[in-house]
């Protein structure tokens, strides 16, 4: 969605996506969505097959929660006013954003137990 | 470790995303936005036709026995959409009574959570909240042959079209887990307003007799059993979150 708007609309009289600073943020949005994936469906895959997953879990909901957010603020700065309208659909996901990261555990919590796990010498699984 | 969707995935989650993309049109998500529910009768029902409420329960109670993974792959297409909370919250809560529950309650309660007839959902968190079930201020008692519940649980997802509750509360010195029909004389929920689109309420116990069936198996086992059940919706909401991103425009 975000990358579409940027490959059309113009300011300054060029694409917004011709800009490298614009270029940056879709690749900094898009590395933290494509590890988010990763490490969600590892875990996933990980509970599937009945393996331990603990850490797995630990890192996922630690990482995939802050993804969304920061993905969605930097979608907003991209959108500019249009992603301020509750016409389009961006804030639904910067609001699921903000609410997800807090279930089941924070960001926080889980980076919490991701440590002690490693302080009490509980490596890879 | 080969992390593709399969065949079979991939047409749950092409077939998902279509649905979702013909009925979740900026107008019907609008409307939704005003239902006490977040979405409307024919929305649920058109997704329980689907099957997904079922998905991840076990065939012999009208479930289709997919696997977590699989489940998390069809929740990443609900993610994209922006879908309902409902369903989240169904899909968790019919989990969590298959997770929790006894042999006779998922008796009564599978079949129809499954169909999307019934909706399940779990109130775990408390105002003072600490994650350790002897700090909770919602208490399971005995009285004669049957149980007591007194108690306050908060941010309980869609308590407002919830038929019953799965209850995490402390029992002597532990955890333990009731279900609680929402129709329960002493059960009373109140909407609280969040700055999300989710539907949130506070879900109040005042006293609520209930038989001793209502325990979910033995309480000593309950607490255990619940933290491994929140890591494995924690993981399913992850599958949600990384779907958002991937929204394409229309």
């Amino acid at each position: 969605m975000t990358v579409k708007h940027v490959c059309e609309r113009e300011q300054f009289g060029a694409r917004l996506g011709t800009f490298q600073a614009v270029q940056q943020m879709t690749a900094v949005m898009a590395i933290d969505l494509e590890a988010a994936r990763h490490v969600t469906r590892h875990a996933l895959w990980r509970l599937a097959e009945g393996l331990p997953a603990d850490r797995e879990i630990a890192i996922a909901k630690a990482w995939t929660g802050r993804a969304y957010r920061n993905v969605s603020v930097l979608a907003h700065q991209l959108h500019g006013g249009a992603g301020y309208v509750v016409e389009h659909p961006l804030h639904r996901h910067s609001l699921r954003a903000q609410e997800a990261e807090l279930l089941f555990g924070s960001s926080e919590e889980w980076l919490t137990e991701l440590a002690d796990g490693i302080r009490l010498g509980r490596g890879e699984s | 470790m080969d992390l593709a969707p399969t065949p079979e995935q991939q047409a749950v989650q092409s077939q998902a995303r279509r649905f979702l993309a013909a009925e979740l049109t900026r107008e019907r998500l609008a409307a939704f936005d005003r239902e006490p529910a977040g979405h409307d009768a024919a929305f649920w029902r058109d997704v329980a036709a689907l099957g997904w409420f079922g998905f991840g329960l076990p065939e012999a109670c009208g479930g289709q026995g997919a696997s977590i993974l699989d489940v998390g792959l069809l929740l990443e297409e609900c993610g994209r959409a922006v879908a309902p909370h409902g369903v989240f919250a169904a899909i968790g809560g019919a989990l969590a009574v298959d997770t929790l529950a006894s042999t006779a309650q998922k008796r009564v309660w599978l079949p129809a959570l499954a169909a999307g007839q019934r909706h399940a959902t779990i109130a775990v968190a408390e105002r003072h909240a600490v994650n350790d079930p002897r700090a909770f201020a919602t208490v399971l008692s005995r009285r004669g042959n049957g149980l007591v519940l007194r108690g306050a649980k908060w941010c309980v997802p869609q308590a407002v079209t919830a038929d019953v509750f799965l209850v995490v509360a402390r029992y002597r010195r532990g955890g333990c887990a009731v279900l609680v029909p929402a129709d329960t004389p002493g059960v009373s929920v109140r909407p609280l307003g969040t700055l999300g689109k989710d539907r949130q309420s506070v879900v109040a116990f005042d006293g609520v007799t209930l038989p001793a069936g209502a325990l979910c198996g033995r309480p000593a086992a309950v607490w255990s059993r619940w933290e491994r059940l929140r890591r494995r919706l924690a993981m399913l909401l992850c599958a949600e979150m990384v779907g958002g991103p991937r929204r394409r425009s229309r």
